[in-house]
């Protein structure tokens, strides 16, 4: 895995955070309490001289684990996050991606809509999943223009995703060129608290969060972030492995895109 | 109200959203310190798993204290209910 | 480690998704899930392996078997490291392509060899554009050149019909490189091939890495000031301006000028990364305090107050249709929409880089134009000041072009 120089991958999340807000009416970012949206979120504070200037939305099954509820409400309280948390359904029939894929995007329909959002923070990252590697800085997908970040209006979609016209937001993301290991060097050279379920109880540790019905931990000692970045520094196998969603094929997921989930 | 032990027992039986937040209220003065998850079927459907799951509780010591459900069943809906165990950190006795 | 980034040029089938699955793979940058699910793929296609599902993930395109967007893989090999940009090569994609392109420190033409497939109009529209963005360093593969024996003849044919247009526009010696490959048989990619002895030069890796790195960022700090406005933000002292520093340095207390307004105005705050500072310099994003203003729009620059910077609204360009415009047109200057109307001068052959007479606007083709602006910019020649000296147009809110200021 590269290690990126930090400082330049920072000012260009930087970069592409103060562009949304400037572009768009209404900003709101996606907050899952993982790793990556916290680092975003870090990101924000720096970038708009200490505050978060957008809503946080959390997506919430229900079943996310205790920890997480915990994590959600101190930083929330700690930096003065505006929080607001969208209840996505349970239901039959459906497990894994198409559980998680059909009901966030739901809540997540429902809730820009009920507050008229244009433009959605989401922290993926490139080096996640195939798909995810042909994603932009600012969707919907390609033909916008890139130079030096420099984007298209709004206006312009693509038509492979033309699911996302009716939606009527762009998808901002500013973590696109972060590696794994750079989002937990920056963790720790920025102090940013994280969920205590990444690190290990002796056995175990997630190495990717999502509910606690998908989600699987995975073997090991890391009880701190310099023993996760030593792990991942010997690794070289992809990350989801341990969120049964990301073992489904990659038809799903381009599926699952198309709907508007990330 | 009565103890935790007695409100895990109203729980059990009738896990409302009432009784959720009465044990809540009493978890941080109890003992109580970790949680398991207990899926009895998994990869069956999400909701399915939610009603024959329970969650297993333990203290400080790693003594079992009880069982509770792992849903809120209110008007018919149900919905997860590890949001009532904030505070709580999963069990992690390294055998 | 600093990424530099390569994009892949060239039509399509002339096999740029294989040289990048294969560089990806050999160099031990793909992971073993990747190979593993590019196996399966081939096999579900009914291929042998093929090195280019590694990277090519949309269903559609596996299935047909090209590639529809830019896509880019990250390679780690002997200390360097390299983002390889896959761009489409279709026409009706060249926004993609640019899009893909305008990332890159050098491109990789991909040409090949095989006979009855040799140097497309496309390949050099592609170059075209490429110099045209202020990329000035190539890299010329001569792939699939296990389709003809491993020829030194076929190679140097494709050469010298390739080289003069390159120089033409604007490609030099030395930056400019040529090289016999074969993606699929991994010939010259990382190591020299032994089907090639007639080839003396270094693999493909050695000149990426030879021409990786450009000391842009250096030459950046040497230019004037030059901050490009995002926004404005308040804390408790009052509004402060927001943009990324593109060229120079600054300093608290020195004076600015904000274009096209003509505002002076001395810098009393200063904040990177969301601390107070002293100074900061091209590259960084920064918040500045500059007293009481009214509000400074985006798009905005703010230069040194002696730089001698203007603002205009007459532009002598040179630009690149990807489409045919209606009358009206908008361009995005420095993130701002402004309207704006063309005169055509002269047309460019892309494929040629000659100019030719004739005043209408050709899709996929090239002007030289007199741009007018509704509003005063302040634009600088590109080979100034990349940022300051570009612009991208629409026509009725679709893309339609891209342009340099001469």
């Amino acid at each position: 895995m590269i290690k990126q120089d930090l400082d330049s991958i920072e000012t260009k999340a930087e970069f592409i955070l103060r562009e949304a807000t400037s572009r768009f009416r209404n900003v709101a970012a996606l907050w899952s309490m993982g790793k990556d949206s916290t680092v975003m979120l870090a990101i924000a504070r720096k970038a708009f001289l200490g505050k978060v200037p957008f809503p946080v939305i959390h997506i919430d099954n229900s079943i996310d684990f205790p920890e997480a509820y915990e994590f959600r409400d101190s930083l929330a309280k700690k930096w003065r996050l505006n929080l607001i948390v969208a209840e996505s359904a349970i239901k039959r029939n459906l497990i894994g991606a198409a559980c998680c894929g059909k009901n966030k995007t739901e809540a997540l329909k429902t809730v820009m809509a009920e507050y008229g959002f244009d433009a959605l923070i989401v922290s993926i990252r490139r080096d996640e999943h195939g798909i995810r590697a042909k994603e932009r800085y600012m969707s919907p997908r390609d033909k916008d223009f890139k130079w030096d970040y420099k984007n298209q209006p709004a206006e312009l979609w693509d038509n492979y995703t033309s699911k996302l016209d009716t939606d009527g937001h762009v998808r901002i993301h500013p973590l696109l060129d972060w590696n794994e290991i750079d989002i937990w060097r920056y963790i720790k050279r920025e102090r940013i608290p994280v969920n205590p379920l990444y690190f290990s109880n002796g056995r175990q540790r997630y190495r990717s969060l999502g509910c606690t019905h998908c989600t699987t931990p995975l073997k090991s000692k890391a009880k701190t972030v310099e023993g996760i970045i030593k792990e991942l520094e010997a690794d070289k196998d992809e990350e989801r492995s341990g969120r049964s969603m990301d073992k489904e094929r990659e038809y799903v997921m381009q599926k699952l895109r198309a709907l508007g989930y990330m | 109200m009565g103890s935790v032990k007695e409100v895990m027992l109203d729980l059990r039986k009738h896990p409302t959203e009432k009784n959720w937040k009465a044990f809540s209220s009493k978890l941080h003065r109890s003992s109580i310190r970790y949680y398991k998850i207990v899926f009895t079927v998994k990869s069956s459907s999400k909701g399915e798993d939610l009603e024959k799951s329970c969650v297993e509780l333990y203290d400080a010591g790693h003594s079992k204290a009880g069982t509770v459900p792992l849903f809120v069943k209110e008007s018919g809906k149900i919905r997860g209910a590890t949001a009532y165990l904030k505070g709580l950190r999963r069990y992690n006795k390294v055998i | 480690m600093e990424i530099i980034n390569a994009a892949f040029l060239g039509n399509k089938d002339h096999g740029k998704s294989t040289l990048i699955g294969n560089m990806l793979m050999l160099s031990g940058s793909a992971t073993q899930a990747r190979i593993d699910e590019a196996k399966k793929y081939s096999k579900r296609f009914h291929k042998d392996f093929e090195p280019a599902f590694i990277l090519d993930s949309f269903a559609e395109e596996r299935r047909e078997g090209m590639t529809y967007d830019t896509t880019r893989g990250e390679m780690e090999y002997r200390g360097s490291a390299f983002a390889l940009i896959d761009v489409p090569g279709h026409e009706e994609l060249i926004k993609n392509m640019i899009s893909g392109a305008s990332y890159a420190n050098f491109v990789v033409l991909l040409v090949s060899a095989k006979r009855g497939e040799g140097v497309t109009k496309q390949t050099k529209r592609h170059l075209f554009l490429a110099r045209m963005m202020g990329i000035g360093k190539a890299i010329v593969a001569v792939n699939k050149m296990d389709t003809v024996e491993y020829r030194k003849e076929r190679f140097d044919e494709i050469k010298e019909d390739i080289q003069p247009f390159l120089e033409e526009i604007g490609f030099e010696g030395r930056d400019l490189f040529f090289i016999p490959i074969s993606a699929y048989y991994a010939d010259n990619l990382l190591g020299h091939s032994k089907n090639m002895k007639w080839y003396t030069g270094r693999s493909l890796f050695e000149i990426m890495r030879l021409l990786g790195g450009n000391g842009e960022g250096k030459e950046a700090g040497r230019l004037p000031l030059r901050i490009a406005v995002q926004s404005m933000l308040n804390d408790d002292s009052g509004s402060v301006v927001v943009g990324k520093i593109i060229s120079g340095k600054l300093q608290l207390g020195e004076q600015i000028m904000v274009l096209p307004q003509g505002l002076v105005r001395r810098i009393r705050r200063v904040f990177v990364g969301g601390k107070a500072v002293k100074a900061a310099r091209a590259g960084e994003n920064v918040a500045l305090g500059i007293g009481n203003v009214e509000t400074i729009p985006r798009g905005s620059v703010i230069a040194g107050k002696h730089d001698g910077l203007v603002a205009v609204d007459r532009i002598n360009a040179l630009i690149f249709f990807s489409r045919k415009p209606e009358k009206d047109i908008t361009i995005n200057f420095c993130g701002a929409e402004l309207g704006a109307s063309l005169a055509i001068l002269n047309n460019i052959d892309v494929t040629t880089g000659k100019r030719i007479a004739g005043k209408s606007i050709k899709p996929l083709g090239a002007a030289d134009a007199l741009l007018r602006t509704s509003k005063k910019i302040p634009a600088e020649p590109f080979e100034k000041n990349h940022e300051l000296g570009r612009f991208t147009v629409y026509s009725k809110g679709l893309f339609i072009g891209i342009g340099i200021v001469k």
